[in-house]
């Protein structure tokens, strides 16, 4: 499937900001399963400096400096994608989940060593008995991995209410297990903390989700917004599979990823230090239209 | 000599550094014991005395304003030992050669680590020490910019012997390696109370290798810059290490710089100075990396500086150590580093580490938990690194711990307690036996290592050598390397000298350090301001019997009281007797009260100007302003005590004054300290000398009175107009007499030549506001020396005095503002976007 897609984010601030330093996750990345064939990023005012940079997942960052007073920041990044995620084998022949977490251990040299990376907590993914118990249900002993991970995505999608403002990224994620109600980002994260209590390698990926089907309902462009889902491994034949626990989906053809990492820290769209503006204001709007 | 023998009670096992097997003393220390029992009088006892002394005085051991908890106010944080950890050339040789190799064994495997990291896929370095590595900072790993030319360039290492005889490395510090500026400060103290040991014995200089240091840094600026400016990283003056931060700034000779006094401008770093923005090549950090750069590390980081990662990474500014590079000294690697040492530098590993083992592996893990209760276990992967003597554990704790290992055995290490070798120690009338751990420092100009030729040894306090590694605790000693002969002794130094330019530093002033140093001049002179009205207060009303006199002054002060807010205006203009009045009385000199909060105020500035000041005005200001506090603290409310403490508070500030005076250069730094006395001082003439005045003429009496008294100025008046009290020649004396220090028009002229010369320095003209004050000043006094004296007259001269007070007020509130915008303000606070709630709506699939 090819889309072409526009994502842009405007900061308005109540005074003149100074100066700002910006770090951008917004460059999709391309990858067996997607394509990048266009993509550019423009931002008003311009930047006095603008750096991009391969970081230590692989993903491409934008670093921008803006030194001229402003009330206003907008930075857009338009793209033509293809996307067609491998279709994963079925499920039921996949090595049992136990096996991969063995090779993940490997008696402390693991293999793969790039998937080892994703076995450990990270900053907004601690380790967490309530979420390991919970995953321990989809994990019965010999189950083939992607059977029991698939289960956890449908399981997660039942039990948690999708509800924005229930939580911010600020939420440890023990409360938002807790209070069983967030947003796309909180679910990848539960999904990742069980998958990672059972030594199994998860990662977090950021993107977009398809929600408009045709030419007609473009009339929702601006609607959409960013998307987030989780990425497991699961042995060297499936690969990474990519599960979308808010939607109970296997990413295929309506999935667009931008970039990935242990959480939603390392791959944070946009952030940045300024200095002046007092209070700030933001706004997303996300176009993502099919081209067939 | 008696207390010798007492050595041979020393443990079986543990190396004893005195005494061989055959209970003879060693050769080396012959030379030493010696000195000591020829010293005259009261022996070492006397020597050790004067040398804690000094090591208090220049604030070494003792925060001498330390701004922490009330309870580690004034704690000395470990003690000085005067007898030397002493080793011989040949012995020094070998260890020298184990750490150069250490060193460079550890650059290389940060090298490989951030960057094709082939240690991970040769199977010689477990990944998740890694990846699981709290050190491990990703942003420093960007695969497609340029590496930094070196990690390492500073390293410091913990070295145990055990009873064979044999050096093991204890612990490796990378990150941030400390101690090597109390090692000099120890040295310097030691040869100063025991100058004729260091006649008799040959030991090697150390002062060498700070020049050597400072040519080692200039080494490691970018390429092209030749004459580098460099500054030292701190987190400032609540770090518990800031002690070296200064003295190592000041040794090296280079600038002591916070997160806030730098910037980045198109992969530049700059300090923001009075002149504006100052390029600097080369930082020396003693700032932990995670906090280095909120906008790629630490978000919540209000230390670092913004952009700092992506600075580096263009190469026009060099970090030792470079950012990230506590990665190797996780205790989990030294098990491999035999292994690494063949593979990155083909050779064997020269210096052993302790046997450590790393519950990662299973055949590890399962040793461990079949001899658990004898060892020490570690955690080694997160900033919890302290050590569980697990023979000590309850049953439970014990078995939490197994819970703890069994869930997540990679983040632990476990290792057998260690018998650091014996040193004699002076416990105060004899040499005891005590443990050492030997800490070395090195340093590299990228052409190869150096080894200080010293160092500092330490009796670690705790329950064992690994207790609290990163921390400077227990008891410190001198380290002696032995020349092979005298002639080594004398290294010429060899800083290499550049053109430098002849600068006296005036425009070169941090904003911070101008900022925090008006701030100092404001408070001290409110201080002074506070106590001489406090004192003029209790002098009348501890009388006892309080006449119509006083009640009038004791009225005009209780509203200067209260304007000051030092007393709620209820107290403060209560009648003297009252219980209200006294209340008021005894909270100003409380802990929460009005002075004490100046006084807070003033100790956590000069704690922060600390490298600013000469050390002798250190050591005056600190222990008197901790008597001072004292003094209030004590005297409650009680008049005569707390009379006395004013006293003490007054003579405190003229001290103060004193120093400044003879000791500040008048540069930059001075004018800010004394602009700031003089606007504050300018504000209180205004209250004190116009505001009685301002009351119905029936008070005139005693606010004149208490107008000359504030303003010390009692006796010139009574010298000069023999004691007759009238509206003009007081208000002549108080406001108009430029020559008058205390009056008005004295600190308007100073604040004129301040700005003048501030200007001048920095570029920056901030306009004088209070030009047409005195003009407007003169008159209104012009009106009360008029023949007649009418009722109307006296109203409009009230009235002109009334208007003048308040618009003065204003227009010193408005030339503060404007100083702070020209000279402090160059870049606003930093503040986060995007990373926290503004993410969650964002991302809000």
């Amino acid at each position: 499937m090819h889309y072409l897609l526009s994502h842009r984010t405007t900061y308005s601030y109540a005074n003149s900001v100074d100066s700002a330093h910006h770090i951008a996750h917004l460059r999709a990345r391309s990858f067996p399963g997607q394509t990048v064939t266009s993509i550019g990023l423009t931002a008003q005012p311009e930047p006095s400096m603008a750096t991009q940079h391969v970081d230590h997942f692989g993903n491409l960052i934008d670093i921008l400096r803006i030194d001229q007073p402003h009330q206003r920041f907008d930075i857009e990044v338009r793209a033509a994608i293809e996307v067609r995620f491998p279709v994963p084998p079925p499920a039921d022949q996949t090595p049992a989940w136990e096996e991969i977490a063995r090779a993940l251990d490997g008696n402390g040299f693991p293999k793969p060593i790039e998937a080892s990376e994703f076995v450990h907590d990270s900053p907004l993914v601690p380790i967490d008995a309530a979420l390991a118990a919970y995953g321990a249900r989809s994990f019965t002993p010999g189950r083939p991995i992607l059977e029991a991970a698939r289960e956890l995505t449908t399981r997660i999608k039942a039990d948690f209410e999708y509800h924005p403002g229930a939580t911010d990224i600020s939420t440890p994620l023990h409360d938002v297990f807790a209070g069983k109600a967030g947003v796309c980002q909180d679910f990848a994260h539960v999904m990742i903390a069980a998958l990672r209590a059972h030594g199994l390698a998860s990662s977090y990926v950021s993107g977009y989700i398809r929600t408009v089907h045709s030419a007609e309902e473009v009339a929702l462009r601006g609607a959409d917004a960013s998307h987030a889902w989780v990425a497991v491994w699961c042995g060297e034949r499936a690969g990474w599979v990519h599960l979308d626990p808010t939607n109970d989906l296997v990413a295929h053809e309506d999935h667009v990823a931008v970039a990935w990492g242990r959480d939603f820290s390392d791959v944070s769209p946009l952030r940045g230090v300024i200095l002046g503006g007092d209070s700030h204001a933001y706004s997303v709007a996300v176009t993502l239209v099919p081209t067939g | 000599m008696e207390s010798i023998r007492g050595l041979s009670s020393s443990p079986e096992q543990a190396y004893d550094e005195l005494v061989t097997g055959q209970k003879s003393i060693r050769y080396h220390w012959q030379g030493i014991l010696s000195v000591i029992r020829a010293l005259p009088g009261d022996g070492l006892s006397e020597r050790v005395e004067s040398a804690r002394r000094q090591l208090e005085e220049s604030g070494a051991t003792l925060n001498l304003l330390d701004n922490g908890r009330q309870t580690d106010r004034g704690k000395a944080s470990w003690t000085f030992d005067p007898l030397p950890f002493v080793i011989t050339p040949d012995e020094w040789g070998v260890l020298e050669a184990g750490l150069v190799q250490r060193a460079a064994l550890l650059d290389a495997v940060l090298g490989d680590l951030y960057g094709p990291q082939t240690l991970l896929a040769e199977r010689l370095v477990p990944p998740m020490l890694v990846h699981a590595n709290r050190h491990f900072l990703r942003a420093c790993r960007v695969t497609d910019a340029r590496p930094p030319g070196r990690y390492l360039s500073q390293y410091a290492v913990d070295l145990v012997r055990l009873s064979n005889g044999q050096w093991h490395v204890l612990a490796d510090h990378t990150e941030v390696p400390s101690g090597a500026g109390f090692a000099l400060e120890i040295r310097r103290v030691l040869a100063r109370s025991l100058p004729e040991a260091f006649r008799a014995i040959p030991v090697r200089h150390v002062r060498s290798f700070v020049d050597r240091w400072h040519n080692a840094l200039a080494a490691l600026a970018p390429t092209g810059v030749s004459n580098p400016n460099m500054a030292v990283l701190t987190p400032g003056s609540l770090s518990a290490t800031y002690f070296e931060h200064v003295y190592l700034s000041r040794a090296l000779g280079v600038s002591l710089v916070e997160g806030g006094d730098l910037v980045t401008r198109d992969g530049e770093v700059l300090i923001k100075t009075l002149a504006g923005l100052r390029p600097v090549h080369m930082l020396l950090r003693r700032l932990d990396s995670s906090f280095a750069d909120p906008l790629e590390l630490r978000a919540d980081s209000a230390l670092g500086v913004t952009g700092l990662v992506e600075a580096t990474r263009t190469a026009k500014i060099a970090v030792a150590n470079a950012l990230g590079s506590g990665l190797v000294q996780t205790p989990a690697l030294m098990p491999f580093l035999y292994a690494i040492s063949k593979h990155l530098l083909g050779q064997p590993l020269r210096l052993p580490s302790l046997d450590v083992w790393w519950l990662g592996e299973p055949s590890a893990k399962a040793y461990v938990l079949a001899n658990l209760d004898a060892m020490i276990v570690r955690p080694c992967l997160g900033p919890d690194r302290e050590p569980i003597v697990v023979g000590m554990l309850e049953d439970e704790a014990r078995h939490r711990l197994q819970q703890r290992i069994e869930a997540n055995p990679g983040h632990f290490v476990a290792q057998y307690p260690v018998s650091p070798s014996l040193n004699p120690k002076w416990d105060g009338a004899q040499l005891v036996p005590s443990a050492v751990v030997l800490r070395c420092f090195l340093i590299s100009d990228g052409q190869g290592w150096r080894v200080l030729p010293g160092g500092l040894a330490r009796e670690p306090a705790g329950n064992t050598a690994l207790s609290q590694l990163g921390r400077l605790n227990g008891t410190l000693k001198d380290v002696w390397v032995l020349a092979e002969d005298a002639a080594d002794v004398q290294v010429p130094a060899n800083r290499r000298f550049h053109q430098v330019e002849v600068d006296r530093g005036s425009a070169d002033l941090q904003s911070r350090v101008a900022d925090n140093l008006y701030w100092l001049g404001r408070y001290v002179e409110r201080l002074d301001d506070n106590a001489r009205l406090l004192r003029l207060t209790v002098t009348r009303v501890a009388q006892g019997v309080i006449g119509v006199r006083e009640g009038v002054e004791l009225r005009l002060l209780g509203k200067l009281i209260a304007r000051a807010g030092l007393m709620p205006s209820q107290a403060a203009l209560a009648t003297p007797e009252s219980a209200a009045f006294q209340a008021g009385l005894a909270a100003v000199a409380s802990d929460r009260g009005g002075l004490a909060t100046v006084l807070e105020a003033i100790q956590r500035l000069t704690g922060t100007l600390r490298d600013r000041f000469s050390p002798d005005m250190m050591i005056t200001v600190g222990p008197l302003l901790n008597e001072v506090r004292s003094g209030l603290r004590e005297a409650g409310g009680n008049f005569d005590p707390l009379l006395a403490a004013l006293d003490d508070i007054v003579r405190f500030v003229s001290t103060l004054s004193g120093l400044a005076s003879e000791n500040m250069t008048r540069g930059t730094g001075w004018l800010f300290l004394d602009l700031g006395r003089r606007i504050e001082r300018a504000q209180f003439v205004l209250r004190a000398a116009l505001g009685p005045l301002q009351q119905s003429p029936i008070d005139w009496d005693a606010a004149m009175r208490l107008a000359l008294e504030l303003c010390d100025s009692s006796i010139t008046y009574r010298w000069r107009y023999l004691g007759q009290l009238q509206p003009a020649p007081v208000l002549d004396l108080v406001v108009l007499d430029d020559s008058n220090p205390r009056a008005f028009a004295f600190q308007m002229r100073s604040i004129a030549s301040h700005l003048d010369r501030l200007a001048q320095a920095s570029g920056t003209k901030v306009p004088n506001l209070l030009e047409q004050l005195e003009a407007e000043l003169a008159h209104a006094v012009s009106m009360f020396g008029g023949e007649e004296k009418s009722r109307r007259h006296e109203e409009q001269a009230l009235d002109a005095l009334r208007r003048i007070a308040s618009s003065g007020q204003h227009r010193l509130e408005e030339l503060s503002e404007a100083i702070t915008r020209a000279w402090f303000s160059h870049v606003p606070a930093a503040q986060a976007v995007g990373s926290m709630a503004a993410m969650a709506a964002m991302a809000a699939g």
